[in-house]
């Protein structure tokens, strides 16, 4: 991913998480990550259109999505069920796409498509993730992923 | 005045959030109606009327600038006030919004506080709330 968009995508992210989930995102250098693996249980996504058939992927460990579900219904963890966790992480995906549209879609014709969310783990080796692919933001003790990819690959 | 507000949005989380703000805003509220999408939401009207529309944008089914453009087609309900929520906020979507009839339009991510500008912008002190009885002042 190049650089300027990392920086937006890392700016956008931890706007919507201050702002609506309450939350205190640390962004984290891809140097930073020490852990050998990374673990993740619920993943969103949506597509950006444009011409290259973009897609943003947000990856993150059920404790993150609890905590943030949590904070932006008012209520306490042990009250959010599935539903309101992948119905949190599709919001928190439009949102955070929403945004980065409004940054540099003009520019880059992109036009959003509708959230998906979904449950299954995912564990990646950090060495995978040190490529300069995604953006890592670290909220408490967890880890949230954003990757952009062409659609389809 | 008690205000009768349509919310429309996919997200049950969202409708959950606004509806919290709205209850503490401070305005006189009176029915809170909730609606998964524009077309629900034409369903809805067909029964109640209510003064106030806030709809998202990015809805399965209906999205909210079908659903306004359906609104201004209806002369009864083209009179009732909309005011979009969404993500996006270009310009360009801002305009589109407004050349459509919208009155107001909250960009996400907000702040309580944003919602509450909005609607004191969008209805006025029309359905403020009483204020609280103040005792200052008063000899017990």
């Amino acid at each position: 991913m190049p650089l300027p968009l990392k920086k937006i995508l890392t700016d956008v992210t931890s706007e919507v998480l201050e702002t609506m989930f309450f939350a205190l995102p640390e962004p984290l250098l891809d140097s930073d990550l020490q852990e050998p693996q990374i673990t993740f249980d619920i993943r969103g996504s949506i597509s950006l259109g444009g011409p290259q058939k973009l897609q943003l992927n947000l990856f993150l460990p059920k404790r993150m999505a609890v905590e943030l579900a949590a904070n932006l219904l008012a209520i306490e963890p042990d009250e959010v069920d599935d539903e309101a966790l992948l119905d949190t992480v599709r919001e928190m995906t439009n949102m955070i796409a929403g945004n980065l549209i409004n940054r540099i879609g003009e520019d880059a014709g992109l036009e959003m498509g509708v959230p998906e969310t979904s449950f299954g783990r995912a564990t990646l080796p950090s060495s995978a993730t040190i490529e300069g692919r995604g953006v890592f933001v670290m909220i408490e003790e967890n880890l949230l992923m954003l990757t952009m990819r062409q659609e389809g690959t | 005045m008690p205000i009768n507000i349509l919310l429309v949005d996919d997200s049950k989380s969202m409708r959950s959030v606004i509806k919290k703000v709205l209850q503490i805003s401070g305005f006189d509220l009176g029915d809170l109606y909730e609606a998964g999408n524009g077309q629900e939401a034409l369903e809805i009207l067909q029964d109640s009327w209510v003064d106030l529309i806030l709809t998202d944008v990015h809805m399965p089914e209906m999205g909210g600038i079908d659903f306004l453009k359906a609104l201004k087609a209806d002369e009864v309900l083209k009179k009732v006030p909309v005011v979009l929520i969404t993500t996006e906020g270009r310009e360009e979507k801002v305009q589109e919004a407004f050349s459509l009839g919208a009155i107001g339009y909250l960009k996400k991510p907000f702040t309580p506080e944003q919602i509450k500008e909005t609607l004191r912008k969008v209805v006025g002190e029309e359905y403020a709330a009483p204020p609280e009885e103040d005792f200052d002042g008063c000899d017990f």
